[in-house]
């Protein structure tokens, strides 16, 4: 019981701390109480255990954008978002309407006909097995599982990714390379720390923070 | 009750002042201590700037601390060229260079994303379309999504945890590496596999649908088998080459580049691929002393990189193109091994002496390595920071590797904080942090300071790897990585 109490402490910390690397002073969701959010707002935020309300937006439009943020290739995260997809279907796409749902890394509609002809079984557990493998996202396994209409297309602008995609790769080695570098000598410098008064200490080498999000 | 630690700082409303009075702190601290206070500032500073260097390499900075490290480039070198005088800065500042064009970049894409987005809400009206996109992208789209007076709701997901094997995992998918399909069927319960095989190929079809390229590694398209460490060890143990270790090395010289984070990125080294010009180049290597073993750990671990071109001039059998490694021979004398050998022998020689030294042969290489043993030629070159890329370096490892069997020489190493090290280089490390006030005199002002944009490009931006990509996919001239990023 106890671990499981610190664990949820520790989950909520690290996603706290992964969402404040991207507050901005925009409209946050700790401005206003909940009774005093927009209908939409409250309809569409998830239970805690899935994901928290970042910001929203009131603006003209009726039908608000859902932008659910990614940490690539990780297996829990994307579970979340197939399971928060999971959350939104009814309310967003009800009576049998098509979920839309764009997808970063990808152009142009993508087919997903054959996938989602197969059994239900096999493709839980091939999906669960691609999920792990980071091969597909949250929101593919959720395109493949839904019985609902969907409609999955990519968002990119195809040059720029494949730009952004090559400067990644190429640039790969040399930054591994510099890396290891800088912790070898990380490593070393914190030789220095002997000396160092004991509040100090507890501060030097000890920076690696967690902080992942993925351009 | 002890009150809670406070920074005594009035305000933190951005991350650059965070960081300053963090940094002043920590100065503090150190300076509290009289006898050592340079040195622990120096400490400090260091500390400081060398895990945001890592995270930068690495790429895993927040927006905030990328507009920050930005700003903080040329203090970073100072520390970096203190710490490793011999080091190349060149390299440096080019590799910095082009993880900040990686963050201005994945700036310049959140508009066709929010763009996109909104066609969703054009093409489906009755619709609330659903986005997924990196963290990074979320303020950026959420903005654009506001200027178009767009309702929207930004979700972030639990974390639970993200460890180095999903760092791995995302580097390997964004090379284009992929999961054996075999795998997947074995992961699967015994009366799924084959259907799940199917589905899996399936998946990998789409996949390849909307991005085609995704197959291919930075270096080419992936060998289908890629060598792996026992087929090398397998290969090199061979005392005699027979006519498959001719073909492998004629049309399978691949290397595994392995990093501690458990990456494996492998290239292929040879472009032109038959048993002749295996034959050609083990004729070439031991013409030259090499024995047979050697000369296939030349090649195989890629010291030697050989294709065969057209457009050579006549006069000229072939050329050595230091940035890559590559001997480049003229297509027309392939097939002629008497011609090609002194052609290799001359390039051979010149990959692996340079230009600069030529009294440095690799019978030389063999010698000295076997005279001081392996690991210490090794850390030798470490201390002279040469880096591993360097053909010299690479020329060692596989001497070393040759001899190792003969019994290398032990190091005299000192283990500091579960790190073996060579206890000369880390007195002279800690020995510069003594030595180098000028670390010290660093402004904490200057961390929180506005860069204007009229001062772009700045101290960095326009890496020539994003210039010549720029190129290669047609876009505009650069706006410069300092003016996205600060704008942002």
């Amino acid at each position: 019981m106890q671990n499981n109490k610190l664990t949820q402490i520790l989950s909520t910390l690290l996603s706290s701390a992964l969402l404040a690397t991207s507050m901005t002073p925009a409209v946050t969701a700790g401005i206003s109480p909940a009774s005093q959010m927009p209908s939409f707002v409250r309809e569409l935020t998830p239970p805690t255990e899935l994901g928290y309300l970042e910001r929203y937006y009131k603006g003209s439009t009726e039908k608000p954008i859902i932008l659910i943020e990614d940490l690539h290739a990780n297996y829990g995260v994307q579970k979340n978002i197939y399971n928060i997809l999971k959350f939104l279907q009814p309310k967003i796409a009800p009576n049998n309407s098509p979920v839309i749902l764009g997808m970063e890394g990808a152009w142009g509609d993508i087919p997903m006909d054959r996938i989602r002809k197969v059994g239900s079984k096999m493709k839980e557990a091939v999906g669960e097995i691609l999920l792990k493998e980071a091969e597909i996202t949250g929101m593919q396994h959720f395109a493949a599982m839904t019985e609902a209409p969907i409609r999955l297309v990519g968002i990119e602008d195809q040059k720029d990714y494949k730009l952004h995609q090559a400067l990644f790769r190429e640039s790969l080695e040399s930054r591994l390379n510099l890396a290891n570098k800088v912790e070898q000598l990380r490593t070393t410098i914190s030789e220095n720390k002997k000396e160092a008064p004991r509040q100090l200490k507890k501060t030097l080498g000890n920076r690696n923070r967690f902080s992942s999000w993925k351009a | 009750m002890n009150s809670p630690k406070k920074l005594e700082v009035p305000v933190i409303s951005n991350y650059g002042e965070a960081e300053k009075a963090l940094y002043t702190k920590k100065v503090e601290l150190a300076q509290q201590n009289s006898k050592n206070a340079v040195r622990l500032t120096n400490t400090v500073k260091a500390d400081q700037d060398l895990a945001l260097l890592v995270r930068l390499f690495r790429q895993q900075l927040t927006l905030e601390e990328v507009q920050f490290v930005a700003k903080q480039i040329p203090e970073m070198l100072g520390v970096v060229k203190a710490l490793l005088p011999k080091e190349d800065l060149e390299e440096w500042k080019e590799t910095i260079r082009t993880a900040i064009d990686y963050y201005a970049m994945a700036l310049t894409r959140d508009k066709p994303l929010a763009d996109n987005a909104y066609h969703l809400t054009q093409r489906y009206i009755d619709s609330s379309p659903v986005v997924v996109a990196g963290g990074f992208h979320a303020a950026g789209m959420a903005e654009l999504f506001r200027e178009r007076n767009l309702s929207y709701i930004v979700i972030a997901p639990v974390v639970e945890s993200h460890t180095i094997k999903d760092e791995t995992l995302y580097i390997r998918r964004m090379l284009g590496q992929h999961v054996d399909l075999s795998e997947v069927a074995q992961e699967a319960s015994e009366n799924v596999k084959l259907a799940a095989h199917t589905l899996a190929e399936e998946v990998q079809d789409v996949t390849k649908a909307y991005n085609p390229d995704e197959t291919k590694s930075p270096f080419g398209v992936m060998h289908q088998e890629v060598a792996s460490v026992e087929k090398a060890v397998t290969t090199l143990s061979q005392s005699q080459f027979d006519a498959l270790t001719l073909q492998n090395i004629g049309s399978g010289m691949v290397i595994d580049t392995r990093y501690d984070s458990g990456v494996t990125i492998s290239r292929r080294n040879v472009s032109h691929a038959d048993e002749a010009l295996g034959k050609h180049i083990l004729t070439a290597l031991t013409a030259m002393g090499y024995g047979q073993s050697q000369a296939i750990k030349l090649i195989e671990g890629g010291v030697i990189k050989i294709e065969f071109v057209d457009g050579l001039p006549e006069n000229r059998d072939g050329r050595f193109v230091p940035e890559t490694n590559t001997i480049q021979i003229n297509s027309a004398i392939k097939d002629n091994a008497s011609r090609l050998l002194p052609t290799l022998m001359e390039e051979l020689d010149h990959l692996l002496t340079g230009e600069t030294d030529r009294t440095v042969t690799p019978r030389n290489i063999l010698n000295w390595v076997k005279k001081v043993g392996g690991e210490a030629a090794l850390q030798v070159l470490r201390d002279m920071q040469i880096p591993e890329s360097d053909p010299l370096f690479k020329a060692v490892l596989y001497a070393a590797t040759q001899i190792e069997e003969e019994g290398a020489k032990p190091m005299r190493n000192v283990e500091k904080g579960g790190h073996i090290w060579n206890q000369d280089l880390l007195d002279a490390i800690l020995d510069i942090f003594m030595k180098a006030p000028a670390m010290a005199g660093f402004n904490p002002d200057a961390m929180n300071s506005p860069v204007k944009s009229d001062q772009n490009p700045g101290p960095i931006g326009g890496s020539s790897l994003f210039d010549r990509l720029r190129g290669k996919y047609n876009l505009p001239a650069d706006a410069g990585a300092m003016a996205i990023i600060m704008a942002a």
